[in-house]
């Protein structure tokens, strides 16, 4: 059977990598925490709850609680450093062993380095400000204002750091 | 440097299980000082002046109603985070009306 058509010589489909958009990081990023909710952190739901009773009652009866129970602080500072442990660790490992996580993963996009070869401590430390204790928690706000004014679109602790998120665009 | 490095499923499988397993440890080891350390709430409920059975104002006299009373010890004893109940009392002749109503309704907390 003769082919049909005629095969036009036009330029193939050219793709480029370049920093990944702010708007696809947002959404690697909340992609990672709903699965760090579900997955990582179920263990924690039962140890609130057992922590704190009035959980059900609304926000006005835990805020009373937690007002009136002496030694329920230092408790709760304890179960907020257990939560960052994992949630770095999450961040940490899933970067530091596949260049990826899940969220980024599923947005296309990878880690590479800005410079030269990344070491581990580095991975660790640009996940700092994932620990929910002050005054860690404070790097997220220079984090987010770096990466929108950044022309790389690169957190605050992943300039320090040399990590670079990039992603592959399309082009015609 | 061009392509997203590939990574399969399986493997990400792996790590979320190897995180979840070290969550059930620090869960575990966080429960432990809970349990040596047990918390729980006072309820302290003020009963000052004449005990009526329903409001009561008269004759400018302070008074608490039984009724109000028994509302705020049930609600105290529903409440899981409350341990004890403390009946701050300053008041003439309560004792019969409020053993009475008490054990006729049977509703005090343990």
């Amino acid at each position: 059977m003769p082919k049909r058509g005629v095969r036009l010589n036009l330029p193939k489909k050219r793709s480029f990598v370049a920093p990944a958009s702010v708007l696809r990081r947002i959404a690697a990023y909340v992609i990672d925490f709903l699965i760090i909710r579900f997955t990582v952190l179920i263990p924690f739901n039962s140890l609130l709850k057992k922590l704190i009773p009035v959980h059900e009652q609304g926000f006005k009866a835990i805020t009373q609680y937690l007002e009136s129970t002496p030694g329920i602080s230092s408790l709760l500072i304890m179960i907020s450093i257990g939560m960052s442990v994992l949630i770095v660790a999450y961040f940490t490992v899933f970067e530091y062993k596949t260049q990826q996580t899940p969220g980024k993963m599923l947005m296309k996009q990878w880690i590479v380095p800005e410079k030269e070869k990344i070491p581990f401590w580095n991975y660790l430390l640009s996940n700092i400000p994932f620990i929910l204790v002050f005054p860690f928690f404070l790097l997220i706000i220079a984090d987010i204002i770096h990466a929108i004014y950044s022309p790389k679109n690169q957190r605050f602790m992943e300039k320090i750091t040399g990590i670079l998120v990039v992603q592959k665009y399309e082009g015609i | 440097m061009n392509q997203p490095p590939k990574v399969s499923l399986g493997y990400i499988i792996k790590i979320i299980i190897m995180l979840f397993i070290l969550s059930i440890l620090i869960t575990f080891s966080i429960s432990l000082f809970i349990e040596a350390e047990p918390v729980g709430n006072v309820a302290e409920i003020p009963i000052r002046g004449f005990i009526a059975v329903e409001d009561y104002s008269g004759f400018g006299r302070e008074a608490s109603s039984s009724e109000d009373v028994i509302e705020l010890i049930e609600k105290a004893s529903k409440n899981p985070s409350i341990k004890a109940i403390l009946l701050n009392i300053n008041s003439g002749g309560y004792i019969m009306l409020f053993k009475y109503e008490g054990l006729m309704r049977g509703r005090f907390c343990d």
